[in-house]
Order: C-alpha cells, then sequence, then structure tokens
C-alpha cells in the first residue's frame, strides 16, 4: 500500500530492540491507522494541554460512539469451553501477558460478577453485585434529588404546557438497561438498540514510549457510565491489573478509564519476534494497527475498527 | 401517503463538557443567566440501531475546534441559571417559541439557505450546582410544524433502490462535491438515470430545469429504516418556501466506515415529499422540541459528577 512505501528510516529507532516508539514513529503509525480507518481521526485536544514533541493537529487518536452490545461476563459465558476468534497466545505459560480472554474461563469465573479495582480478598464479598454505583456519576431523571432542597419537578412539567403535541415526533419507547439481548442485532427494523457506546482515545506515553488507550463510555439512555459499570467492559483476566482511572493527557478531567501501558512495549517486542520466526517482518507504521489487536484482548465487547485481515 | 415522522434527537454529554462549563461559570459566565453560544456535533457515521444525538463535549466553546470525517456542527446557546428556582420558573413554552420566531427569521431572511446549520440550532437550559457538581439540564431542538403533518409516498433503504455500482458512483462524485463546497452537510443531487450531479442548496434556482423532481439531500444523524433524524424536520420547511407546493424526494445521507469498507446503503431514500406551499406565510409556524428524559417525559435531566470532579479525588488519582 501507500503507506507502505512512504515509511521513512527513522533514527534512534529502538522499536525492533525493545518495542517502544517514538513520538514520529507514533505519528507514522497513526497516519497509517486513519488512513485504512477512517472511523479513527487525530485530534488536538486541549490547546492549554499540548505536547511539544508532537505535531500540534496530531496529538491523540480518536474514535467515537463505538458500540458495545453486550458485557464481559456474557461473552464469557458463551465461549467457555470453545474456542472462536481469539488471539494468539503467545507464550504458554505466561499468564501475566496478554492472552486469549476467551481461553480456559471456568465456569465459575464467567459468572463472577464485577468487582472494583480494589485488593482480591475484600472484593470476592461483592461477587453478583454488578451495579454498586456508590462512588461514580449518576445520571438520573430530576426527580430523586436531595430531599431538603428545592428539587426539580419533573412531573410538573410533563402536565404543563410547554409545547405543541405533534404527530410527526417518533416516539421512541422507554429503555430496559438490562438485559442485553446476546446476539449481536444485525441491521433491523426502526427499533432502537440498546447498547452502550464508548469514544475511544490512542495517546503517545511518554514515560512508556508506547501507546496507551482510553476509555469513555455512555449508557443505552445517553448517560455516562459509572467507573463501576465500565469494568463490566473489561475482560476478567485484565481487570484488576491492567485498567486504572486516570488523568487524560489531552483532555479536562474528570478522570478516564486507560489500560495502562506497563506491559505494552514487551508485548510488542514479542509479537516482532514471533512474526519474525515466522519469516515476516513487522514495520513499525503497523504499530497501532497490532496494539489494537492485542488490546482486544482486554475489552473484547467494544467493536472498535482497525484492519482485521491483519495476520501476525 | 403517509405522515413522516422523525426520529428526535438526543443529548450526550461528556463529563469534560460539565468540567469546562463549569471553568467557564468561575472564570467568565460568573451570575450571568443570558444565552452564551456554544457549539455541538453530530455525526452521520453511527452504526445502525444508534440515538440521533447531539454531542457536547470540552470543545463547546472553541469556535474553530476541527471535527473528524462525517461531524458536523450544531450552533447552539446555553442559557444557566443561578437557583434552581429560577429554573423552574423558566417559561420554557415562550423559550421554545422564541428559538421558532429565529428559525423562521433564518427561513424567510434565506439566511439559511446559505447556513442550513442555523436550522439545526438548539437550546440548552441548565442549573449547575458547582459546589456539589450537580447539573439540571434540558435540551431544546426547536422544529417548525406546518399545519398540516407533511405526507411521503414511501421511505426506502437507498440499497434497495440504487445497485452497488450505482451507490458506488454516487459515493464517488459526493466525495469530490464535498472538499470543494465548504461542505454544510446540506445539498441538491441531480440523478440522469446513475449519472449524478450535486450542487449547493443555494444553487437550487439554476441546479434543475423545468420538470426536474429536486432531490434534496443531507447528512442524516438517524439510523432507522423507516424515519428520518429531526434535521430534516426545518430543513423540510425551507424547501416549502423554495418548492412551494411541489413535491420533491429527499435522500438522508449515512456514511460509515467499518473494517476498512464503505456503507451508505443504509441511507433513507424518501420519495414523493408533498410540501405545502409556505412562501407567502409570515406567521410563525407552531413549534415543538423538548427532549424527553430516560422516562420519556417531559422533563429535564441531571447528572451528578460529585465522585469525579471533587477536588480531593482528583489530586488522590493525579498521584
Amino acid at each position: 500500500g501507500i503507506a507502505e512505501s512512504v515509511t521513512p528510516v527513522l533514527k534512534e529507532s529502538k522499536f525492533r530492540e525493545t518495542g517502544v516508539i517514538t513520538p514520529e514513529e507514533f505519528v507514522l503509525a497513526g497516519d497509517h491507522l486513519v488512513l485504512h480507518c477512517p472511523t479513527w481521526s487525530w485530534s488536538a485536544g486541549e490547546s492549554s494541554k499540548r505536547k511539544p514533541y508532537l505535531p500540534l493537529d496530531k496529538q491523540f487518536l480518536t474514535t467515537k460512539n463505538v458500540p458495545c452490545f453486550k458485557r464481559c461476563k456474557q461473552i464469557m459465558s458463551e465461549v467457555s469451553g470453545g474456542s472462536k476468534d481469539h488471539m494468539v497466545k503467545l507464550t504458554e505459560d505466561d499468564d501475566e501477558g496478554w492472552v486469549d480472554t476467551h481461553h480456559g474461563i471456568q465456569d465459575e469465573q464467567a459468572t463472577v460478577a464485577v468487582m472494583s479495582m480494589g485488593s482480591e480478598d475484600t472484593e470476592v464479598g461483592k461477587k453478583e453485585t454488578t451495579t454498586t454505583t456508590t462512588a461514580a456519576p449518576v445520571t438520573e431523571t430530576a426527580d430523586s434529588s436531595d430531599d431538603d432542597e428545592v428539587a426539580v419537578d419533573i412531573d410538573e412539567y410533563d402536565q404543563q404546557d410547554v409545547q405543541e403535541s405533534d404527530p410527526a415526533t417518533v416516539v421512541v419507547p422507554s429503555k430496559p438497561i438490562e438485559p442485553v439481548s446476546k446476539k449481536i442485532p444485525a441491521a433491523q427494523s426502526s427499533a432502537v438498540l440498546q447498547t452502550r457506546r464508548y469514544d475511544l482515545n490512542i495517546t503517545y506515553d511518554k514515560y512508556y514510549q508506547t501507546p496507551r488507550l482510553w476509555l469513555f463510555g455512555y449508557s443505552e439512555n445517553e448517560s455516562i457510565l459509572t467507573e463501576e459499570q465500565m469494568y463490566e467492559d473489561i475482560s476478567q483476566d485484565h481487570l484488576n491489573k491492567t485498567v486504572t482511572m486516570e488523568t487524560h493527557p489531552h483532555l479536562p478531567p474528570p478522570s478516564r478509564l486507560s489500560i495502562h501501558p506497563c506491559r505494552h512495549a514487551e508485548v510488542m517486542k514479542r509479537i516482532m519476534d514471533t512474526v519474525a520466526e515466522g519469516g515476516g517482518h513487522l514495520e513499525v507504521h503497523m504499530y497501532l494497527m497490532v496494539f489494537l489487536k492485542f488490546v482486544q484482548a482486554v475489552i473484547p465487547t467494544i467493536e472498535y475498527d482497525f484492519t482485521r485481515e491483519f495476520k501476525l | 401517503m403517509s405522515i413522516l415522522q422523525f426520529m428526535p434527537f438526543s443529548s450526550s454529554l461528556d463529563s469534560s463538557f460539565w468540567h469546562t462549563f463549569s471553568q467557564k461559570k468561575l472564570d467568565t459566565i460568573q451570575l450571568n443567566e443570558s444565552k452564551i453560544p456554544i457549539s455541538a456535533t453530530f455525526t452521520n457515521s453511527d452504526p445502525i440501531g444508534f440515538n440521533p444525538r447531539i454531542s457536547l463535549d470540552y470543545s463547546v466553546f472553541e469556535e474553530d475546534a476541527s471535527l473528524p470525517q462525517n461531524y458536523f456542527k450544531a450552533p447552539g446557546h446555553i442559557m444557566n441559571t443561578n437557583t434552581v428556582e429560577k429554573f423552574n420558573q423558566l417559561d420554557k413554552k415562550s423559550l421554545l417559541e422564541q428559538e421558532s420566531v429565529e428559525k423562521w427569521e433564518a427561513i424567510k431572511s434565506n439566511k439559511a439557505i446559505d447556513n442550513p446549520s442555523l436550522l439545526i440550532s438548539f437550546l440548552m437550559i441548565a442549573f449547575a450546582d458547582l459546589k456539589k457538581h450537580n447539573f439540571t439540564f434540558w435540551f431544546g431542538f426547536t422544529a417548525l410544524m406546518p399545519d398540516e403533518p407533511i405526507t411521503v409516498r414511501s421511505c426506502i433503504m437507498l440499497e434497495k433502490l440504487w445497485d452497488g455500482k450505482v451507490i458506488q458512483k454516487f459515493t464517488h462524485v459526493y466525495d469530490g462535491f464535498r472538499p470543494q463546497h465548504n461542505f454544510s452537510g446540506v445539498f441538491l443531487l441531480k440523478n440522469n438515470s446513475g449519472e449524478f450531479n450535486l450542487a449547493k442548496l443555494s444553487d437550487h434556482s439554476t441546479f434543475y430545469s423545468e420538470g426536474d423532481m429536486p432531490i434534496l439531500c443531507y447528512c442524516d444523524p438517524c439510523t432507522s429504516e423507516e424515519h428520518p433524524g429531526w434535521p430534516l424536520r426545518n430543513l423540510l420547511i425551507l424547501a416549502a418556501r423554495i418548492w412551494k407546493g411541489k413535491s420533491i424526494d429527499v435522500l438522508c445521507l449515512r456514511d460509515r466506515s467499518y473494517e476498512g469498507v464503505r456503507h451508505i446503503g443504509h441511507s433513507l431514500y424518501i420519495e414523493e415529499v408533498v410540501l405545502p406551499d409556505l412562501s407567502q406565510r409570515d406567521e410563525v409556524p407552531k413549534c415543538t422540541g423538548w427532549e424527553r428524559n430516560d422516562k420519556q417525559k417531559l422533563g429535564p435531566k441531571s447528572v451528578n459528577l460529585s465522585s469525579t470532579m471533587n477536588p480531593e479525588r482528583l489530586s488522590e488519582q493525579s498521584v
């Protein structure tokens, strides 16, 4: 393709030795991603947070409104015992690595509900309580505000004559939040799907010298997902070690969910070695395609776009 | 013939919007309760089944923020009250009517022909409790209503009307047209058995010859197989002044890439939209547009971000 032919020779690249990339290589790989998957685009981010080592208009990559039809525990129970479309397991004995999330899931694990980021010991008792929403944003209709204050009374509005009645407005039925259908719905009639969606960002992590993935989710009714709700979309294998809430380097607070990059370089290096063993050669512009493929193990139900034909 | 029904917009707010707004309120808005211009976006590239949305994030106050492909600007205003009592007392009906007057003026003066984004402008009323990080808000997506609902012959998916080759041909012409014309998301189409010509809305009087059926096209945030999205409502009111009393076709263009493949076959083609004649009308049409909340009631939504926005929690996380 075009991108292959314009790949420049990069000085001081450590990509091949250690799996890390320079900002220039990040931009190169980002351009390649945007070219092949137009759902991804470059963003400038907040002007006060611009990083001098990246071009002004290419600070990070973003893709919005990515569907997430089911929760992780649903697909876990579907594939337990079988294997489908899973990643290459890089090394047999490495349970810390980026491995096939579907592999070897036991039934018990499949039913374990979402646990928070705390130590596992204290969290075990929380099994089955998926919807603890004590410490994160809660969107609700306005009639349940604090007792001792003047509340916004929505029932009153509904009776008030705030607008004309209108036969030309589609009345969208009230949507149940759960359960989500197990099958991924194909093109259907006018029914509006009950699906979560995510905005994803890839930033350049200066410290780890690798890309870093960020997630921001919305519920079926457009409200912001709580931290705990987003954990339902993280594979159980990675929940307690790979995802953290942190300040986004290019966007205003509050914090966002991020896949921690501490093992990214290592995994990239191993993938390159695997490719080399097979007589292949992985060029640096492919970096983000490979990256998106392996982070899929962490967020297997978030259906973001990348070139799936790519082979390891 | 059946009544054309439109899928309403939902508002979708990123938490960075509330952070940016809170800063702005402290720094410049302060106790000002008048309308302040903001800029939101919508897209016609959603997966099938998604709700059409108006999205707001940290960039609402940046006028020249660049947009990803297939994203469009929706200008609007935010009106923030300082107390919940004031929020409750706002005359919602007359606020929406004021918006409808502005839209009607933009249509009558032909300003909307050159700048169709005026037709999708919205009003957001809000009460922001900055101490508790509690936000109450309500969106009005003002739509003008003709005296009788507009009727159409049929709505069909584009892929049932055009085969793959024709769709490809159209896409090619469309991609050539977009970058040249300061693309607003609204355009005109001529289809001479698969030979496509595109033009800006402002060229409507010279573009079609006598006897041509005009085809009005717009980038449609909706993904429904049966209904177009909200932006078409006011656009048809404008069309009813341009093509007074005639019938037109409408292409609701949806444009999505996935796994390297472009899809526009899920666009909606509306045949024979019967337009009223609004060319001589002066009186402002009636309007609708307040968003329904999660319970499908006419009323505000609220969000509490105290857990993610309070300073102690933020400093913990930044360690």
